[in-house]
């Protein structure tokens, strides 16, 4: 029980804290324009510009959008919360 | 344009791999979307929703990634028929691309293969082109109606041969 809440406490505290949470957030933000920068390399070189891939990029950015506020919302809600 | 033709070159067909193959992908993603779920309704204790929250979004946004990695991967898979060559582009990943041709003159046999229940209910298969070029085998995986295709790269190395 009380390593449970030792390590508890020290999830809660130490790993889950505001700056971390929101550092993961920058981190996932900057990994995510990495690997769209290099899907849309991709796709404009050898997708040829067809609709299928610029619906692709629609809903490929809208998707992301609405997962990154939704988790933007989320963080601050979680500290709110607190 | 995909391929630079020549003057009288045309393209008599251009096919990705069965969509089936994409949806099975998709269905694996979709299981591992619902993982974390699962695990925390079946937690015995009960941990922070908005925390879980946050988990789960992260979770959902790399298997957002790996989607599109994975359509991006099936998309730019293409097997293209002209009246001149078969061309197999082959993406295998991100920045591994595999472009091999094939003068119809080259070919010496084609072979098709329908391997196991849903492959053949569906009727999707790989084709298998014996050249007389360096390459020794050409394969061209999960066709729809291969059968069907198989007819069409034999027309076309037909009237191939009577030009």
């Amino acid at each position: 029980m009380m390593q449970f809440l030792f390590q508890k406490n020290f999830i809660s505290d130490f790993i889950i804290n505001q700056t971390n949470l929101w550092f993961v957030f920058c981190l996932l933000v900057v990994i995510f324009i990495i690997i769209s920068i290099i899907l849309i390399y991709h796709w404009n070189k050898y997708g040829y510009q067809s609709k299928t891939i610029k619906l692709a990029t629609i809903i490929y950015f809208s998707g992301a959008v609405i997962i990154f506020s939704i988790l933007a919302f989320s963080i601050n809600n979680y500290f709110n919360s607190l | 344009m995909i391929l630079t033709l020549d003057q009288d070159e045309k393209i008599i067909f251009q096919k990705r791999k069965y969509w089936f193959i994409l949806l099975a992908e998709v269905i694996m993603l979709s299981l591992l979307f619902i993982l974390p779920l699962l695990f925390y309704f079946s937690l015995p204790f009960q941990i922070n929703n908005n925390l879980f929250l946050i988990f789960f979004l992260i979770w959902s946004l790399f298997l957002w990634v790996i989607l599109f990695i994975i359509w991006t991967d099936y998309y730019l898979d293409l097997f293209i028929l002209t009246n001149k060559r078969v061309v197999d582009i082959e993406q295998k990943g991100l920045f591994n691309r595999e472009i091999s041709t094939l003068s119809l003159n080259c070919i010496q046999d084609i072979t098709i293969e329908t391997k196991g229940i849903i492959a053949t209910l569906l009727n999707f298969g790989n084709i298998y082109i014996q050249t007389a070029g360096e390459r020794e085998r050409f394969i061209i995986k999960g066709i729809f109606h291969p059968e069907k295709t198989k007819e069409d790269v034999r027309l076309a190395l037909e009237q191939y041969q009577k030009l």
